[in-house]
Formats: structure tokens, C-alpha cells, sequence
């Protein structure tokens, strides 16, 4: 009973202390529960877990859920394509707020037909051919590829792993003084909590999705980050409303997990101001159809 | 929750003075004046930049594990300077260090770098050999880090804006 109840306190609490809600409401403490103030210092520092886990950390993690991700699809052989991806998506990542990750980032093409895109921490950003064949010109790319890196900035996934997982972290971290554990038995209760955070995190990318406000925080940002580079944000529309077109209600994949092209699109529109795209510099667009020509559909 | 039950559940009290203490001490090193405040680079490769602008010059480079002296603070960058070199990096490549997290508990500085990291490469190892379904997704992981189509450089990116006709200026915002 105490279990749960603790359970569902860190589920609440920790959120909230994490943005500062309750400290900003006046008399929002007298309200909590007695709990809350009995295990205070706790959620506290599992707030502060979460705000200290590294780049590296989140290379790790990230590599769990990456791993996963790739036992359900297959890397689409494709070097010219993947090249010219990483390059596009290197290039907005680096005039992004988060232009440095552990170990770089890195953009790889899915081969399936479903119209989908995961950014996973650390950073792995997974893009299907599928939604490759959605976007008409590089601007377009860079829309999608700006979108995840979007993601990235804002820590979504880390955001999606349950409250209490940090709590456990926490705890872990703060017994390591005081615990007769071994190293053995420390890397195994680790590697537990790795799994535990990294089916969190595949559970909300392949099946639930994020929350609307994440789509287009992410959204927003990839408005900024292609004004920024120099591409045209009214991309961003023209391939949502594409998407829109391809995706067919109650399908699968993207169409599950985000909320509908159209309504991003109109987002979108009342952010970019602008209703058509400019078509790109011939230049943009020839390298552009040179490195999409060799991707079946 | 493995510390609310059974004999950690009893541990609940000393586990939270823990946690206290942790955020006392770790509050108290963070709360050093502005020019004694030194920070860890946090990823493998960072560049230093002339202005706190994403792709502004270059002015020095960092790698993993390099102790940076904090000199000033501005939104999303911080100028730091080591070894001669100064300039402006992002403070979500660096972590700002600690003197000890636990050191009220008496736990050496090692393994207080040890504990605020919790997931290492020995801890993905364990992880890898616990979960052998996923061992092809792995070795496919290993080759995007290693293969050179995934590793696009700085000076890389900027010819390929160049030649797109995009981010002609140095510096991005």
C-alpha cells in the first residue's frame, strides 16, 4: 500500500517539482500529501537526476532504444542517400541550440514504406523511405530532418520515461555510499533501470507518440532552425499537407503516433506566415534529385 | 521501487538524508563565484567560438573530459577558457563540476564522477549480454557510429550550405 501510494506520489511530484510548479503556486505545499513532504528531499533529487544525466548517458539510453528500433526495421543500404541525409541534417543540427550530442548525430534511413521518423536520445534520428519519398525538394527533407532535431532539443524522450524510474536512479546513486552491493550487483540493477527507461521510451516513439504540445514545440523549432540555416519554413507545410494526402485515416506508424498532418500544417502555416514555398535554387534541387534517385518505392 | 520495499524500505530515511546531503553539497560547489567555477566538456568533440552564435568561428577545441574555467554566462553559452584558449560554447556540452556530491558521506571524488554517471559502457555490456535479441541491432549501431556516410564534419556541412545557396554568413543567428 505504501508501495503504490509512493508510487503514484513520484508519478505526480516529480513532474511538478521538475518545472517548479509547486514551489510557484502559493500555499501549493500545505495542499500536497503528507508523503510528498515526507520523501520532499527525494523528489527533489530525482529532479535533479534527470537534469544531470549527461550527454553520454543519454548516448547509452539512447543506443538501447536505437538497438530495439532496429531489431523492427531494417538500415536501408543506401550510401548516397544516407550521405547526402547526414549531411543535410548535420548541418541544421549544428545551428541548432544542442549543435553538440556525445557522439554526433547521426540520421539513418528505415527501408519500409511506412511514413515515419523516430528521434531517439543520444542522438539517433531514424527516418523511413517512406517519408523520404513525401518530401519534393531539400527544403522539405530539412523540414522533416529539423522536426526531429527539434526533438532532440527539447528532450522529448528523456521526458517520456516514468517519474519513478528517476526516483529508482536516485536512489541507486545516493546508496552508493551506504550499500554493501557489489560492482557486479551495481551494473546489473544499472542495466535493469536501462531497460526499464529504454522500453519507456520505445513504448511512447513506436506506439503512443508524444503528446500534441510536443509536436509542435518540436514544430516550432524547426521553423526556427531552417530560418536560421536559410531554408524556405514554408516547407514544412507543403510536406505536412503531402503527408497529409499519403497517410490514409486509421493508418499505422506516423499517422498513429502524431497528431494529423493537416492540423500541424495549419499550425505550421500560422508560424511560417507564408502560404507558398519558394521554390529552391536549381542547384539545391539538383542535388537534391540526385541523391533521392536510387530510393525505390 | 525496489528502495520503498523490504529491508530498503527501512533505508527510506537514511536514503532521503542522502539525497539532502547530495543536493547540499553539490548546491554549495555550484554556488562558487563567477571565474572560480570550472566545468567538464560533457561530448567527445566541441568546438570554442569567437561569439555565442551556433557555426561562428572557431577558436579553440575541447574533447571529453577537459576541465574549462567559466568566465561568463549568456543565455544558451557560456565563454569558457583552457589551456590559452578562450571562447563560447553551448552549457549543455559541459557540467558544471562538483567538488564532491557525497563528500559528506565520506565518498572519494572518483566515485562521485562515477555515481553521477550512471550508465557507462561496462553497464551497456551487461546490457548487450542480457538482451541477446538485440544483438544484431547493436552490431548495426557499431558500424553507423564507425561507417564515414553517418560522420558529416563542421567544415563539411558549411561547403555543403555554401553550395545549396543557404547560411552564407558566418554564424547562424
Amino acid at each position: 500500500m505504501q508501495k503504490r501510494l509512493t508510487l503514484a506520489l513520484l508519478a505526480v511530484a516529480v513532474p511538478l517539482a521538475g518545472c517548479g510548479v509547486i514551489e510557484s503556486i502559493p500555499g501549493a505545499e500545505h495542499l500536497m500529501p503528507r508523503e510528498y513532504h515526507e520523501n520532499r528531499d527525494l523528489i527533489q533529487a530525482a529532479v535533479r537526476t534527470q537534469e544531470r544525466l549527461t550527454p553520454e548517458q543519454a548516448y547509452h539510453l539512447g543506443r538501447a532504444v536505437s538497438a530495439e528500433i532496429l531489431t523492427r526495421y531494417s538500415v536501408y543500404p543506401d550510401e548516397q542517400a544516407t550521405r547526402y541525409l547526414n549531411q543535410v541534417g548535420s548541418a541544421i543540427a549544428s545551428a541548432s541550440d544542442m549543435p553538440y550530442v556525445y557522439n554526433g548525430y547521426r540520421f539513418v534511413i528505415l527501408d519500409s514504406d511506412e511514413v515515419n521518423a523516430f528521434a531517439v536520445p543520444g542522438a539517433y534520428i531514424f527516418v523511413t523511405r517512406g517519408l523520404l519519398q513525401c518530401c519534393t525538394t531539400e527544403d522539405e527533407l530539412a523540414a522533416v530532418l529539423a522536426h526531429e532535431i527539434g526533438h532532440i532539443q527539447a528532450q522529448h524522450a528523456m521526458k517520456t520515461i516514468e517519474s519513478s524510474r528517476w526516483a529508482e536512479l536516485t536512489g541507486l546513486l545516493a546508496e552508493r555510499g551506504i550499500s554493501e552491493a557489489t560492482n557486479g550487483q551495481r551494473v546489473g540493477q544499472l542495466s535493469s533501470l536501462m531497460s526499464d527507461m529504454a522500453k519507456d521510451v520505445s513504448r511512447k516513439l513506436m506506439v503512443n507518440g508524444y503528446s500534441r504540445d510536443a509536436e509542435k514545440q518540436a514544430d516550432a523549432i524547426a521553423v526556427t532552425l531552417m530560418e536560421r540555416v536559410g531554408y524556405d519554413p514554408s516547407a514544412l507545410v507543403s510536406m505536412l499537407e503531402r503527408m497529409d494526402q499519403r497517410l490514409p485515416a486509421g493508418s499505422g506508424g506516423f499517422g498513429a503516433t502524431h497528431p494529423p498532418a493537416a492540423q500541424r500544417a495549419q499550425w505550421a502555416r500560422s508560424s511560417t506566415g507564408s502560404a507558398a514555398e519558394t521554390p529552391p535554387p536549381a542547384q539545391r534541387q539538383q542535388r537534391f534529385q540526385e541523391a533521392m534517385a536510387g530510393l525505390r518505392s | 521501487m525496489k528502495y520503498v520495499s523490504g529491508k530498503q524500505h527501512r533505508r527510506g530515511g537514511a536514503l532521503a538524508t542522502a539525497c539532502a546531503m547530495a543536493l547540499a553539497a553539490s548546491s554549495a560547489a555550484w554556488a562558487q563565484a563567477p571565474g572560480g567555477e570550472t566545468a567538464v566538456v560533457e561530448v567527445r568533440r566541441a568546438h570554442l567560438r569567437a561569439e555565442p552564435e551556433p557555426m561562428a568561428a572557431i577558436s579553440g577545441s575541447l574533447s571529453a573530459g577537459d576541465t574549462v574555467t567559466v568566465l561568463e554566462k549568456r543565455d544558451l553559452y557560456w565563454r569558457v577558457s583552457a589551456d590559452g584558449a578562450t571562447g563560447w560554447i553551448p552549457g549543455n556540452a559541459l557540467q558544471r563540476q562538483s567538488r564532491s556530491l557525497f563528500a559528506s558521506q565520506g565518498v572519494s571524488q572518483e566515485e562521485t564522477a562515477l555515481a553521477a554517471r550512471p550508465f557507462t559502457p561496462e553497464v551497456e555490456q551487461h546490457y548487450r549480454q542480457a538482451h541477446p535479441d538485440l544483438a544484431d541491432g547493436y552490431a548495426m549501431l557499431d558500424e553507423i557510429d564507425r561507417h564515414a556516410a553517418f560522420n558529416v564534419t563542421e567544415a563539411e556541412a558549411r561547403q555543403f550550405l555554401r553550395a545549396g545557396g543557404l547560411m552564407q554568413q558566418e554564424g547562424g543567428r
